[in-house]
C-alpha cells in the first residue's frame, strides 16, 4: 500500500476484471470487449481508459512512458506520468527504447517497437461505425454479422465527392481481417505502424467502458479500394530541429506574420536523431 | 532554428497554486466548516450524495469545499472516492412505505389518509431577496423538523388506485439480480432497474430538460403526468446478516420519492389502466425525483408499444448522456491538445482548396 | 413447356399481434420470373403478410420456403439464422418502400445507395461499382448525371426508381413492391409501371407486389390474391379473378375498379 492507495490505484479485484478484459481481446483481435471501468481520479475524456488498462498491467518492475500527441512533456501526459509515479513508484522514461510500457494519446512513436514492450492507446470512441449509425445495438449486430458494406459506402462518397478519402486520423483498420476497428485518433500516417507490430497493442476507453487488443504480429489494413488505395501523409518540409523527412511533422507558427517552421512530433525520436 | 518550448511539468505546478489561491478567506479569515456547508447549504451537500452516488453527508460537503463550489467537480471528486471504498455487505431493500415522513404530498386527491404535509419546501415562499441575510440572520433554538407522528397511518396513494383495479401493476419482484451499473456496463435494450440506477445519479439539470420537453410537447401523445404522491423523509438501512439470521438496523438516510400517475392504455378488448413512473434519490432533491419519474414512464414507451419520436423515448440517448461525470469530462476534453489530428485536417483542407481554385483558374 | 423453377412456397402463414390477427393462413406458391398481386382495403392483412415475406418482422406460425439454390430443396426462412437471413435480405430479395425514406439513405448520393448493394457483393473496386451503379441507372431510365445528388431532393418517382435500381442491382430472385404507385400523378405512375415490365421481362425476376389500386395489378400481374380481415378470400390468374370474380367482397372491388 502507497499512501493509503493500492499499488497502482485499483484494488485487485477490479484489476483482475480489466485483465481478464484484455485476455477476451486479445482472444477476439479488434472486437471490443465490454468491461466495468470505473471512475478515476482524472476526468472521463482525459485517459481514464488507458489509465485503467495500464494500471491493471502494471508491475514493479516496468518502465514507463507517457506521451500525447507524440510529446512527453504535454501538460496531460506529465500529468498522468505523475498519477502513476504517485501510485506505483516504479521507474518512468522519456527514451521509447528502455520503456515496457507505452501509454500514448494520437501517435504511435517513430521508433519501431519490440516484443517486449505494450503499447497503451488512450481511445475517445471506439466504435468506427458510430458517425454511421448511433445505435449501440444496431452497431453491435453490424460486427456481429460482419456487415460493413456501410462503412466502404463512407469511402464511396468521399472519393466522389472529393476526389479522395479524406479521413486523416482515426482512420478505419481491418484487424485480423475480421472486426472493423478504430486505431484512435492517431493521424492516418500511423496506421501502416500497426501492421504485424511486434508489441501488443492496448486500447481502453473508459468513458465508453471497451477494451479491445491488437496482438502481436496481426495484419492490421487501412481500408480503401483497389484503385483509391490508401496512402499517408507527406511533407515538403524536413524538421527544423533534426532535420527529419520521414516523421511525423507539427507545424507551428513563429510569429506575427504567421511565418511557419515544422517540427518532429514524437519528440524522443527527434532527440535522438539530432543526437546521431 | 527553432527552439522547442519545453516546461509542462512547471505549468502544471504553477496552475494548481494558483488554484489553491482563489481560495483565499481574506474577507472573513475564516474557513468554511463543513458543518456550515452541511448545515447551512444542505441543498447543494444533498444534490453531490444523490449524483456523487455516496450517502455521506460529510465527505460530500468536503468536496464542495474543495471543489471551491463548483459542484459538478464536487460530484466528481465524491464519486472518484466511491472506487476506493470496498463492498462488504448489499442492504435489503428500504422500505418507503414505512417512511418517517417530513414531506407528504398528492395531486391527485384533495384529502388523503394521514393528510397533505408541506414539510419544508420553497414551494410556498415568495422568490423575494432577503436582505437580512446578509448579516447573519436570528436563529430560533427549535432546530427540528417536525416529522409525521409514529401513530399515523400514511398508506401509498398509488394503492388505492391499484385496489380498483385502475393502475398498471408494478414489478412485484425481479426474475433475476439487479443490474449493478457500479460494477457492469451498460447494455441495451436496458432494463428497468438498470435504467432507475443510472437516471437516479443523472445530472439533475439534463433531467430536468428532458422531463420539461416532454410535457410541452416532445413526448408520448397527451403527456400530462399526474403527481400521484411526494415523499421525503427518513428511512431506515438494514442489512441481513447470515452469521445472526435476522435483520439490523445499520443507519438511517434521508431519500426523495415520486410516483407519478400517466395516461391510461387500453383498446377495444383491454380495460384501460393508468400508467406509472417512479423516482428515487438520495436526499432532499425532490425536483429530480419528479424529473426521474416522467423519464421513466418515458422510457417505457416501446415496452408500450408506442411511437418513439422524442428524445425522451430513446434509451440510449437518454441513458448514454445523462452523467455528468462523463459529460463533462468529454466536453472538456476538447481543451487537451489535439494538435497533431489538427494538422492532418490543416494539410487536407490546403490540398482541396488548392486543386478547385486551380481548377477554376482554368476555366 | 418451358420449366420454370419454384422460388417461393408458403405455408399457413400466420402472424398475431398480440390478440389481434395480422394475418391467417396464407399459402401460396411462386415461380421464377412470375408477378403476383396481393390487393385489399387498409386492415385487410398486406402490409403484415408482406412484412412476414420479406424478413422485416418473424411470423407466428407457419412456413416460407424460399429457393436460395436452385440445385438445392427450397429453405424455410422462419428456421434459419438472423445472420443468415439478413445475408439473403441484402442480395436475394428487396422491397421497394412505399415511403422511399424507409427504402433509401437520403442523405447518401444516389451512387452511394445503389453502391451499398453492390459492396456486399465484395466487389473492392471505386470505378467498377460506380459503373455499375450508372448502368443500373440507365436501366431505370434515371439521368445518369445525377448519381452524385441525394435522393432527398429527387421527385417521388425518382426516388422509386432508385429504389428499383438499388435492389436489382444484387441480381435479386425476388423484388416486393409496396405501394409502388402510391402518391405519384398518373403520368409519373404509367412511366414507372412501363419501366418495371420491361425490367421484369428482361431479368426474369419474380415480383409481389402489394396494392389497393386495381389498375395497377390489373396491368402488371400474373396472378392475384385478395384479402379481407387477415385471409386470402380469393386467388387466381389476375384477368380472371378480375373480369369474373367468384367471392362477394372481390365482386365489391372490381365494381368500383377505373378502366386504365
Amino acid at each position: 500500500m502507497i499512501d493509503g492507495f493500492n499499488f497502482a490505484y485499483l484494488d485487485e479485484a477490479t484489476k483482475r476484471m480489466i485483465r481478464r478484459t484484455i485476455l477476451k481481446a486479445i482472444c477476439i483481435p479488434g472486437y471490443q470487449c465490454p468491461f466495468g471501468g470505473r471512475e478515476m481520479p482524472l476526468a472521463y475524456g482525459w485517459g481514464t481508459g488507458g489509465i485503467q488498462v495500464t494500471a491493471s498491467i502494471i508491475g514493479i518492475n516496468d518502465t514507463l512512458k507517457v506521451i500525447d500527441q507524440g510529446a512527453d512533456d504535454t501538460t496531460n501526459a506529465i500529468s498522468i506520468k505523475n498519477f502513476f509515479k504517485k501510485v506505483c513508484k516504479i521507474e518512468t522514461t522519456e527514451d521509447t527504447e528502455k520503456a515496457t510500457i507505452i501509454q500514448t494519446r494520437h501517435r504511435i512513436p517513430e521508433k519501431k517497437l519490440s516484443e517486449n514492450q505494450i503499447l497503451v492507446y488512450q481511445v475517445p470512441q471506439p466504435e468506427p461505425l458510430r458517425r454511421l449509425e448511433p445505435k449501440e445495438q444496431e452497431t453491435r449486430k453490424l460486427h456481429a454479422y460482419e456487415e460493413y458494406a456501410l462503412m466502404h459506402v463512407k469511402l464511396y462518397e468521399e472519393i466522389s465527392h472529393f476526389g479522395s478519402v479524406i479521413k486523416t486520423y482515426a482512420y478505419p483498420v481491418r484487424t485480423n481481417k475480421r472486426y472493423i476497428t478504430d486505431p484512435s485518433p492517431t493521424p492516418k500516417f500511423d496506421n501502416p505502424k500497426m501492421d504485424f507490430m511486434e508489441a501488443l497493442q492496448l486500447f481502453g476507453a473508459g468513458r465508453e467502458r471497451r477494451i479491445y487488443a491488437i496482438p502481436p504480429y496481426t495484419s492490421v489494413q487501412s481500408l480503401d479500394f483497389e484503385d483509391h488505395p490508401f496512402q499517408i501523409q507527406t511533407w515538403d518540409e524536413r524538421c527544423d530541429i533534426c532535420g527529419s523527412n520521414n516523421s511525423y511533422l507539427d507545424e507551428i507558427i513563429i510569429n506575427d506574420k504567421g511565418e511557419k517552421k515544422f517540427i518532429c512530433s514524437d519528440t524522443n525520436y527527434c532527440e535522438k536523431n539530432l543526437k546521431t | 532554428m527553432y527552439v522547442a518550448v519545453k516546461g509542462g511539468e512547471k505549468a502544471i505546478k504553477s496552475s494548481i497554486e494558483l488554484l489553491e489561491q482563489k481560495r483565499k478567506h481574506i474577507s472573513s479569515n475564516q474557513d468554511i466548516k463543513i458543518s456550515q456547508l452541511i448545515e447551512q447549504l444542505s441543498f447543494a451537500v444533498d444534490r453531490v450524495v444523490s449524483e456523487g452516488s455516496l450517502y455521506d453527508k460529510n465527505l460530500s460537503a468536503l468536496s464542495i469545499k474543495q471543489a471551491q463550489g463548483d459542484l459538478v467537480e464536487a460530484i466528481f471528486i465524491l464519486r472518484a472516492y466511491r472506487t476506493t471504498l470496498e463492498r462488504f455487505s448489499y442492504s435489503v431493500p428500504i422500505d418507503t412505505s414505512s417512511m418517517t415522513l417530513k414531506r407528504r404530498i398528492s395531486a391527485t386527491y384533495k384529502d388523503i389518509p394521514g393528510g397533505q404535509i408541506l414539510g419544508p419546501t420553497f414551494d410556498y415562499t415568495h422568490r423575494l431577496l432577503d436582505f437580512s441575510l446578509l448579516n447573519g440572520k436570528e436563529t430560533s433554538n427549535k432546530k427540528n423538523t417536525p416529522t409525521s407522528n409514529d401513530n399515523v397511518f400514511f398508506p401509498r396513494v398509488m394503492e388505492f388506485l391499484n385496489n380498483e383495479g385502475l393502475m398498471e401493476k408494478e414489478i412485484e419482484k425481479l426474475k433475476s439480480k439487479p443490474f449493478d451499473i457500479t460494477r457492469e456496463p451498460m447494455k441495451f435494450p436496458a432494463s428497468r432497474d438498470q435504467w432507475l440506477q443510472i437516471l437516479s445519479r443523472s445530472d439533475e439539470g439534463f433531467l430536468l430538460g428532458l422531463s420539461y420537453s416532454a410535457i410541452r410537447g416532445f413526448g408520448s401523445k397527451g403527456t400530462h403526468p399526474f403527481v400521484g404522491e411526494i415523499r421525503y423523509g427518513f428511512v431506515e438501512v438494514k442489512i441481513y446478516p447470515e452469521e445472526l439470521g435476522f435483520e439490523i438496523c445499520v443507519g438511517e438516510i434521508e431519500v426523495s420519492e415520486c410516483e407519478m400517475v400517466d395516461q391510461f392504455e387500453g383498446s377495444k378488448k383491454i380495460a384501460p389502466q393508468f400508467t406509472r413512473g417512479y423516482g428515487l434519490t438520495f436526499g432532499y432533491n425532490e425536483r429530480k425525483a419528479m424529473s426521474i419519474s416522467i423519464i421513466d414512464r418515458a422510457l417505457k414507451s416501446e415496452e408500450y408499444g408506442e411511437e418513439i419520436k422524442f428524445p425522451i423515448q430513446d434509451q440510449e440517448f437518454v441513458l448514454y448522456h445523462s452523467d455528468n461525470v462523463e459529460a463533462q469530462g468529454f466536453v472538456s476534453h476538447l481543451k487537451l491538445p489535439h494538435y497533431v489530428d489538427f494538422q492532418g485536417e490543416l494539410n487536407l483542407i490546403r490540398e482541396l482548396r488548392k486543386k478547385i481554385l486551380k481548377e477554376n483558374k482554368d476555366d | 413447356m418451358i420449366v420454370k423453377d419454384k422460388i417461393l412456397e408458403v405455408k399457413n402463414l400466420t402472424h398475431y399481434y398480440g390478440e389481434q390477427v395480422g394475418c391467417e393462413d396464407i399459402s401460396f406458391d411462386l415461380y421464377q420470373g412470375e408477378i403476383l398481386g396481393i390487393v385489399g382495403e387498409s386492415g385487410s392483412g398486406k402490409s403484415t403478410l408482406l412484412k412476414c415475406l420479406s424478413g422485416q418482422i418473424s411470423p407466428s406460425q407457419g412456413m416460407i420456403n424460399f429457393c436460395i439454390d436452385k440445385s438445392q430443396p427450397l429453405q424455410d426462412l422462419c428456421k434459419i439464422s438472423e445472420q443468415k437471413k439478413r445475408a439473403l435480405m441484402r442480395k436475394e430479395w428487396g422491397i421497394v418502400q412505399q415511403n422511399p425514406r424507409d427504402g433509401l439513405r437520403l442523405r447518401v448520393s444516389a451512387g452511394g445507395n445503389i453502391a451499398e448493394r453492390i459492396i456486399n457483393e465484395e466487389i473492392k473496386n471505386y470505378s467498377k461499382i460506380r459503373n455499375k451503379a450508372l448502368e443500373w441507372m440507365d436501366k431505370t431510365e434515371m439521368e445518369k448525371s445525377r448519381i452524385d445528388d441525394f435522393p432527398l431532393n429527387f421527385s417521388g418517382g425518382m426516388q422509386q426508381r432508385l429504389q428499383i435500381s438499388k435492389i436489382l442491382s444484387s441480381n435479386p430472385k425476388l423484388v416486393y413492391m409496396d405501394e409502388p404507385t402510391g402518391g405519384l400523378d398518373v403520368s409519373v405512375q404509367a412511366k414507372l409501371l412501363d419501366t418495371i415490365t420491361i425490367i421484369v421481362r428482361d431479368l426474369n425476376v419474380s415480383m409481389i407486389i402489394v396494392s389497393h389500386d386495381l389498375a395497377v395489378v390489373k396491368f402488371l400481374t400474373d396472378k392475384l390474391l385478395v384479402m379481407k380481415s387477415g385471409k386470402v378470400v380469393e386467388s387466381g390468374l389476375t384477368d380472371r379473378v378480375l373480369d369474373d370474380p367468384q367471392h362477394s367482397y372481390t365482386q365489391l372491388l372490381t365494381s368500383s375498379i377505373l378502366q386504365v
